[in-house]
């Protein structure tokens, strides 16, 4: 991924600095979260099938390699085709190659977070293909030149005016704002692109090794369009997106429905079994599955092997009270908010490990994962990695270091605590510092740091109170 | 990337670590449905009717091709697509659509690729999709399709308003069940679909809209008596 141009804390002042982008982001992922909590407290069961789908990822990903030689082996005796990708260049090389072998002209892509992980449309449009992003949300975001906000709801950042004014501009539509006008238009403008597309390329929500089925998961229903009606359906699926049986299947899909939009099911949960059958009606002549390592066999043997057990709902997003604040931009990649910021630095590198300190480590995302990851524990052995690693910021080395010659030299120590007590004393405000000098001032807008105490530990020890 | 080259990188990375839990594979299931019937069918109803599918009760299939003749009548133009007459609960459909003066539009997509093309524009003039299910879900509301010969895709799907026939005896309680009793069904055919509703979105701003790519309408008949 390419690295960004501004800082982290750059773009953080930036999403801050627009009012109506941050509200529209709270807003919506304050009803999300709202959805779920509602879906899960009627769902029977709930932390029983939760334990469930943390064994059933746990298993998948402890054998993780028995499970993908079964799922490739069925996948080929049905008659798909699987490829084995190292890394993004290794994917995008092999789908330009069918693409070019078969003269597709038109591709029609589902929403696929993986899709935008390794720019696979970039690529694509580089050897002169048009691809058209069929999600609603994505469609948005492509005509806007713009990126995903939300895993699960690309525009969250939007309002109803944003959408209405790309509309008009670039589909020269007269201007609505109204979501229902906006979306006949989508249709009608769509129709066209499915039933014409040469290729659909989808990502893969699970893989199922037993039987060597995908599973897409979709509201529109344009992950069914686009792998039934153009001639050759590509799916891109990372390496860990498998679950062993059907049955597992059917665990996972009522966790992710009811987690990221609280619905009981998805509109569509579409199970495909290899391409087109004889005598049937219908569907795909070929099918390609590429299973994606890009960085994920390294996460797997390290102590975060933990982050794979996700499925993508997006509730930890919805949860983060961060999230909630910065939106998803911010963050800088494909995957924002909790997961993201676990996710980020392993994958795309030393750019985005600032991401894991932007928590108070407030446990609300591991409160609603419906695998039940120890998200808060996650970010902080990231945190604690980079130190290790010696890739923590110069500030913060320098202090930590001017800390602990101090702390270990007792006329240091005493000397610093003498000098504090008398900053104390000018500075502070009935005991309370209400400003703070340079860039700690960003911290106390809102909050006072507690001031020295008049007498240290050691000063009482030495000398009690007599009353 | 070769795939024994690729296995072999994942196996290493596993190594000998255990990951949390690996060991206990669960066997508890959850508790199995006693319900009867007619709790069954209403519950259906019932959560069917909360995602906005259309529910219409037949005591028999002459009743449930009134139905489905009321419901074509509202349409713009005569035009529909469906599954094989044999893959449907109402017996000659086909005909008896016929003589009432509906056009049923060939659903078998040509492999040939202009040709695909073209049938797929043909199709998309029609405004009704008809088909069977091959299983319906209580506690989701959801209906369950194979797409095996007889039972295309697209009739599901193109047109702007599903019709789908279901028998009450294609009820079962949770998709666990259905599974369970019908293993075959992940295999059958190239595509199991579970739909639960019309097409929607809330992409924009969270408000809810139907009909964004597939059917805005989802109309299930459910007919009682089945003579088969």
């Amino acid at each position: 991924m390419a690295v960004t141009e501004l800082s982290f804390y750059d773009r953080i002042s930036d999403a801050l600095a627009k009012p109506e982008g941050q509200l529209a982001i709270a807003a919506g992922a304050r009803a999300k979260y709202d959805n779920r909590a509602r879906a899960m407290s009627e769902f029977p069961n709930m932390e029983f099938t939760r334990d469930r789908a943390r064994r059933i990822r746990a298993q998948t990903l402890s054998q993780l390699d028995k499970f993908l030689a079964e799922f490739a082996d069925n996948v080929e005796a049905l008659g798909g085709h699987i490829f084995w990708a190292k890394d993004a260049q290794e994917c995008n090389q092999y789908i330009n190659e069918i693409a070019r072998a078969k003269n597709v002209q038109l591709v029609a892509k589902a929403k696929s977070m993986l899709t935008e992980e390794i720019f696979l449309n970039k690529s694509l449009e580089d050897s002169g293909i048009d691809v058209v992003e069929t999600d609603l949300g994505e469609f948005i975001v492509q005509l806007n030149n713009d990126k995903p906000s939300h895993i699960i709801a690309p525009i969250l950042h939007m309002t109803r005016e944003d959408v209405g004014n790309v509309f008009k501009e670039k589909l020269n539509v007269p201007f609505s704002d109204d979501p229902a006008t906006l979306n006949a238009i989508a249709r009608a403008h769509m129709r066209e692109i499915f039933l014409k597309a040469d290729m659909g390329i989808s990502g893969v929500n699970f893989g199922v090794s037993e039987s060597g089925a995908i599973c897409l998961v979709t509201n529109e229903g344009n992950g069914r369009l686009i792998s039934t009606a153009p001639r050759i359906h590509v799916a891109v699926m990372g390496m860990e997106r498998l679950v062993p049986t059907l049955a597992d299947l059917s665990i996972m899909l009522q966790l992710l429905a009811r987690s990221a939009t609280g619905q009981k099911l998805s509109v569509y949960s579409n199970i495909l079994c290899g391409p087109r059958r004889k005598n049937e009606y219908d569907g795909p002549e070929e099918l390609h599955i590429v299973i994606l390592d890009n960085g994920r066999s390294k996460i797997l043997g390290s102590t975060l092997s933990e982050i794979l057990y996700c499925i993508r709902c997006g509730a930890c997003l919805n949860a983060c009270p961060v999230f909630h604040s910065i939106g998803g931009h911010a963050y800088g990649s494909v995957y924002p908010g909790p997961v993201g910021s676990v996710l980020s630095p392993l994958l795309f590198g030393e750019p985005w490990n600032p991401l894991p300190h932007a928590s108070s480590l407030c446990g609300a995302c591991k409160e609603v994962c419906p695998v039940d990851i120890d998200l808060p524990g996650l970010l902080l052995k990231s945190r604690s990695q980079q130190i290790l690693e010696g890739k923590s910021p110069l500030w913060m080395r320098l202090s930590q270091w001017i800390y602990a010659i101090t702390s270990c030299n007792p006329i240091l120590f005493r000397l610093a605590l003498r000098s504090g007590q008398v900053v104390s004393r000018i500075l502070a405000n009935d005991g309370w510092f209400t400003t703070l000098p340079g860039p700690l001032q960003g911290w106390s807008i809102h909050r006072d740091f507690p001031a020295l105490a008049k007498k240290s530990f050691r000063q009482l020890w030495d000398k009690p109170s007599q009353d | 990337m070769k795939r024994a080259h690729f296995l072999q990188k994942v196996s290493s990375a596993i190594g000998n670590r255990t990951l949390p839990e690996q060991d206990e594979t669960s066997t508890r299931q959850n508790a199995p449905s006693t319900a009867d019937l007619q709790t069954l069918i209403n519950k259906f109803i019932e959560e069917a009717n909360a995602v906005k599918a259309e529910t219409h009760i037949a005591s028999d299939d002459d009743v449930a091709l009134e139905t489905v003749k009321q419901l074509l009548n509202n349409q713009t133009n005569n035009k529909y697509m469906s599954w094989n007459d044999s893959c449907l609960p109402i017996k000659n459909l086909g005909q008896r659509l016929d003589s009432a003066d509906y056009l049923r539009y060939q659903s078998i997509v040509p492999r040939d690729t202009t040709e695909r093309t073209r049938a797929h524009i043909k199709l998309a003039e029609v405004s009704v999709g008809i088909t069977g299910c091959n299983a319906a879900l209580a506690d989701t509301g959801s209906i369950v399709l194979e797409s095996k010969p007889g039972q295309g895709r697209l009739s599901s799907l193109l047109p702007a308003i599903h019709i789908a026939l279901l028998t009450t005896d294609q009820i079962y309680p949770t998709m666990e069940n259905y599974i369970k009793s019908q293993p075959e069904a992940g295999y059958n055919s190239s595509n199991l679909i579970v739909i639960t509703g019309p097409s929607r979105t809330a992409d924009i701003t969270q408000t809810l809209t139907l009909g964004v790519h597939g059917p805005g309408k989802l109309h299930i008949i459910i007919i009682d008596k089945v003579d088969r």
